[in-house]
């Protein structure tokens, strides 16, 4: 067939045109003539005389001239009145580019839809992650100067004794107030502390979030109030005299409505009467990331808080987090020397009182630093740095499986246009010009992309943060849309599809637009260099779907694991309600019986099944650890052991079967010989085989108690103590009868039939009898476990997100390439089909080729896994990360689908009509 | 309205008409105008055209590249507004016309 565009282009020759403008006028032309040949041949013409009458057509000078004024129309007139002649025509070119783009992106629906979604997730998956990671790791806090921050602790807590506040090293009160005397290369030295407090007067409690600080905190920091005043070092005086508060911006416009005469009322913390004295500025929230405060208190106040449970004072209670503001000159390393020759007197001068002996030595040689503190403290980033950095590796394998897809989807395209841009070229379009076009196709889909991805953040991360917080744990990220983040993924995409988009034009410039046109595409077999660009994009795509699918399936198994672990006692029904009785102002020794009065009134309803005491509470992640030794093997044997003091329907009430003697009896009191109750991995730890029953403990030294002796009276069955992840702990059960220092604070368990709210109705009626000035906060144990797999449940959440969306686009990639292998290939097929080929080695023909992709894809996947494994090791519950049913599974998933999705473009290729098949150019 | 100018009136009226009905490709309005006219009248690519592409400059009609499953993409013009009232201007006076004709013929042969 003659070749219609030559006869066009030749006779357009001289005449110089636009780059649109000329293709499309070919393009229109030839097609005329094309068909007025085709008629002709239908008509029973022959061949030759149809060419020649048909290109008679083109007779005349009507045409050319037409093109010429029509091009001259559109050529910008000189001498603008604003812009340069340059600036202009380029501004004009620029619009026509970007239109004939939009164009050429509508005319492709399918295209530009998947190439926008591919980029819109990717995009919106990385901002999202990157925005938390950000808030959490990386920005500094909302204060002056936050660079200037130190933080002082300990190099290590190894001579710490006692309890715990934080699990981050932390200070005493009396270190405290020996540091502040201190000169030291730091500015407004200050120290603070964040609890809840309960804002309730009796009933059931309502907490908010609190921070105790000295009198220097607001001040150090540079924060502002919006109304009133801040705490200042005349608040924190000792004794507190009238006990003042700042509310944080947000609890003010929250609880109060942001009433403007908050000032000067009276608000109740823990049942005592505090002023508020100001609103503090609204985008300071505290120096813990993700926490937030509701009320700020001055350090002084820790007495009508905490009652007799105060810690002001107290050189076991770990708790104060010290900080200031290095002085101008000072350098970190200056700082930490006077740190240094501080130390011994400091920590000498603070040895508390009956403080475990074996213990004074390590406490007397303990050392001072200095921290940056710029970006505050967090717990939420030390749980949620690894998976947050693990989650964002995901989230940048996912971008880069939307770039390949997107790079192969516009390298089909390129290679459909090849030949226009090679008669554009012939036709004298310069080669900048369509570099320009190319430009404003990528950068149109770049655009698109970023815009809906930065739709997509927002709710991602709010929905992400609403995912962290629970009932204990109110999380407060500000999470804002992040402009480097936003750059860097834009920068990405925008660079995939600017360099995938150019191929034609380089592709154009290395052939000789002559040849290009003259090869009308219609070879036999594609070439294969065509194809290798795409196949290893498709096989790339695979192999990073399949690491994603792995780490899915891994993070899954790991969640089943958790949720299937034996606890070893039943938690389903469970109700927990910590009774504060303080104010009752109940002497010690009433206590125990006012308590046991309460379990008995709880244990006559008749929807409660049981109920009981107990000082920890199960798998809450903390607990009450002591060294101890069966007296029997001597003090080299010394172990740690977890406590607990429990009332007497413990086991009953938690369903923790006895293996052998007894439980605890009212025959157990204060006055009768302290016995225990040791469980199974205690025996296995202290006894191995002997018999435990008779055997007699001892509880070394600690700050609060001397060393004590019991009796083991009974074995239970092991069961998980502080979290469902660990091994089973050596445990002692102590009697609650038998505890001589019984406080007004209790925790009860209660086994109820009823559901977990009708359960709290009732359980909270009885109580508020009883004890009608307690102050009570109920709790759900399920609720609590599963709350307690917040972390776990988020990664296998998201990983299995990431691993659909992965197998999704790296299906799309090989469908694509596979299609427009067909369309490349359809010469040969149909030859093939024509010339006596079954169906069946057709369809093996393309399958062959998918197989070959996916195997490839799969192979380098799974050896990317195994490689990568090691790093989610420590994120992992009861399996490595190289479990081959999750390898296994994971690779057969992603093949099958992988596999059906070659199966349509194959089923395609057996169907074609070997005759339109040849027919087709 | 001088002869040229009724000439190409008429050319223009021709495929104002065609594309009354539908939009067609350019190469679909020539095969109809033959079609309809037995073959008498005819255009070539090179008047044709300049003369498709007069009619959108004037906005008369409008052309764009449609893409038919299966088929290669090809440019079909759509008459507009204005080409519709252009096209009853054209009828009106090419009635007028033949009328005026008609009434000479008859008179002389009456």
């Amino acid at each position: 067939m003659p070749d219609w565009k030559l006869y066009i282009v030749k006779y357009l020759e001289n005449t110089k045109m636009s780059a649109g403008r000329d293709a499309e006028l070919v393009e229109e032309l030839s097609e005329h003539l094309e068909l007025r040949y085709q008629d002709a041949l239908a008509s029973g013409t022959d061949p030759e005389t149809a060419e020649r009458t048909t290109a008679n057509e083109l007779e005349g000078e009507e045409l050319r001239q037409q093109v010429r004024r029509i091009e001259e129309r559109s050529t910008p007139q000189p001498s603008p009145p604003i812009l340069k002649a340059g600036v202009r025509s380029t501004l004009r070119s620029l619009s026509y580019d970007l239109r004939y783009a939009l164009r050429g992106l509508r005319l492709a629906p399918a295209f530009t839809a998947t190439a926008l979604l591919s980029l819109a997730l990717g995009i919106g998956a990385n901002t999202a992650i990157f925005q938390i990671f950000e808030a959490l790791r990386l920005r500094p806090i909302p204060v002056r100067s936050p660079q200037e921050l130190m933080e002082i602790h300990m190099i290590e807590m190894s001579g710490a004794r006692g309890s715990f506040y934080a699990s981050r090293p932390v200070l005493t009160d009396p270190q405290w107030q020996t540091l502040r005397r201190q000169t030291l290369g730091v500015d407004g030295l200050f120290a603070w502390y964040r609890d809840q407090f309960n804002v309730a007067g009796s009933g059931e409690a309502h907490l908010v979030e609190g921070i105790e600080v000295s009198g220097s905190y607001f001040s150090s920091l540079g924060v502002q109030p919006v109304l009133g005043r801040l705490i200042a070092t005349s608040d924190d005086t000792p004794g507190c005299g009238n006990p003042v508060a700042v509310l944080s911006h947000r609890y003010w416009k929250s609880a109060f409505g942001g009433a403007a005469n908050i000032v000067g009322r009276r608000i109740t913390l823990e049942k005592h009467a505090f002023q508020v004295i100001g609103v503090a500025a609204s985008g300071f929230s505290g120096l813990e990331v993700g926490r937030g405060f509701d009320v700020a208190v001055p350090l002084c106040a820790e007495p009508m808080l905490m009652g007799e449970y105060n810690r002001l004072n107290s050189g076991r209670d770990w708790w104060l987090t010290v900080m200031g503001r290095l002085k101008p000159g000072t350098t970190t390393e200056q700082l930490n020397s006077q740190l240094l020759s501080l130390s011994p007197g400091l920590f000498s001068s603070t040895v508390p009182p009956n403080y475990p002996p074996d213990a004074v030595p390590a406490y007397r040689s303990s050392k001072l630093a200095a921290y940056p503190a710029a970006s505050g403290v967090s717990i939420l980033r030390r749980d949620y740095s690894g998976p947050l950095t693990f989650l964002l590796c995901m989230a940048v394998l996912v971008m880069l499986i939307a770039c390949a897809n997107l790079a192969n989807l516009l390298l089909v395209r390129a290679a459909v246009r090849e030949r226009e841009f090679s008669i554009r070229l012939a036709l004298g379009a310069s080669r900048v010009r369509l570099i320009r076009q190319l430009l404003a196709e990528g950068a149109l889909l770049a655009a698109g992309g970023a815009a809906l991805g930065m739709c997509l953040a927002p709710l991602l991360s709010q929905y992400l943060v609403s995912f962290l917080r629970t009932r204990s744990l109110a999380v407060f990220l500000d999470v804002r849309p992040d402009y480097r983040v936003l750059l860097f993924t834009i920068a990405l995409a925008t660079l995939t599809c600017l360099l995938f988009a150019l191929m034609p034009a380089i592709r154009g410039s290395q052939a000789d637009p002559g040849s290009a046109l003259k090869s009308s595409g219609r070879g036999l077999v594609g070439t294969r260099h065509r194809f290798r660009t795409r196949k290893l994009l498709a096989a790339t795509q695979m192999a990073l779907s399949t690491v994603l699918v792995i780490a899915a399936l891994l993070f899954t198994k790991s969640l089943v694991n958790l949720f299937r672990v034996n606890l070893g006692f039943d938690q389903s029904g469970i109700l927990l309600a910590n009774l504060d009785a303080s104010s009752a102002k109940l002497p010690k020794q009433q206590r125990l019986a006012f308590r046991r009065a309460l379990i008995e009134r709880l244990k006559a309803e008749p929807g409660i099944e049981n109920a009981t005491e107990t000082v920890i509470r199960p798998l809450s992640g903390g607990g009450w650890d002591d060294a101890v030794w069966v007296e029997s093997k001597g003090r080299s044997d010394e172990k740690d052991c977890w406590f607990n003091r429990v009332g007497p329907e413990f086991f009953a009430t938690m369903r923790i079967p006895l293996v052998s003697g007894r439980t605890f009896l009212a025959s157990d009191t204060v006055n009768s010989p302290p016995v225990a109750i040791v469980n199974q991995a205690f025996v296995r730890m202290h006894l191995g085989s002997e018999e435990p029953i008779g055997k007699i403990v001892n509880v070394a030294t600690t700050p609060t108690s001397p060393q004590q002796r019991y009796s083991i009276v009974g074995v239970v069955r092991d069961a998980k103590y502080r979290s469902l992840k660990e091994e089973n702990l050596p445990q002692m059960f102590l009697a609650t009868s038998q505890d001589e220092d019984p406080s007004q604070f209790t925790r009860i368990l209660i086994r109820s039939r009823l559901g977990a709210a009708e359960s709290i109705r009732e359980t909270n009626r009885v109580l508020s009898e009883a004890a009608p000035q307690a102050v009570i906060v109920y709790s759900n144990l399920p609720e609590e476990v599963k709350e307690s797999l917040v972390r776990e449940r988020l990664m296998a959440m998201l990983s299995v997100l990431f691993g659909i969306l992965a197998t999704v686009l790296a299906t799309i990639g090989l469908y694509g390439v596979l299609s427009y292998m067909l369309t490349r290939r359809i010469n040969e097929i149909g030859i093939r089909i024509a010339l006596g080929a079954g169906r069946r080695s057709v369809l093996r023909l393309i399958l062959n080729e998918a197989t070959g992709l996916v195997a490839l894809g799969v192979t380098v996947g799974i050896a990317l896994a195994l490689l990568l494994g090691r790093l989610v090791s420590a994120l992992l519950f009861g399996m490595t990360p190289h479990d081959p049913m999750a390898i296994f599974v994971g690779c057969a998933v992603l093949a099958a689908i992988a596999m059906a999705a070659a199966t349509v473009p194959a089923i395609r290729a057996t169907r074609l009509d070997p005759i339109a098949a040849l027919r087709q150019e | 309205m001088s002869n040229a100018e009724f000439k190409k009136g008429s050319a223009e009226m021709l495929v104002l008409s065609v594309l009354e009905v539908r939009d067609r490709h350019g190469y679909d309005i020539c095969k109809r105008i033959e079609q309809l006219s037995a073959g008498e009248l005819a255009f070539n690519v090179a008047t044709f055209y300049p003369l498709l592409y007069k009619l959108e400059e004037r906005g008369l009609i409008q052309g764009r590249w449609l893409e038919k499953a299966g088929e290669r993409r090809r440019r079909f013009y759509k008459i507009t507004a204005q080409g519709r009232r252009a096209l009853l201007q054209h009828r009106l006076a090419f009635d007028r016309f033949v009328a005026a004709v008609a009434q000479v013929l008859g008179g002389e042969n009456a």
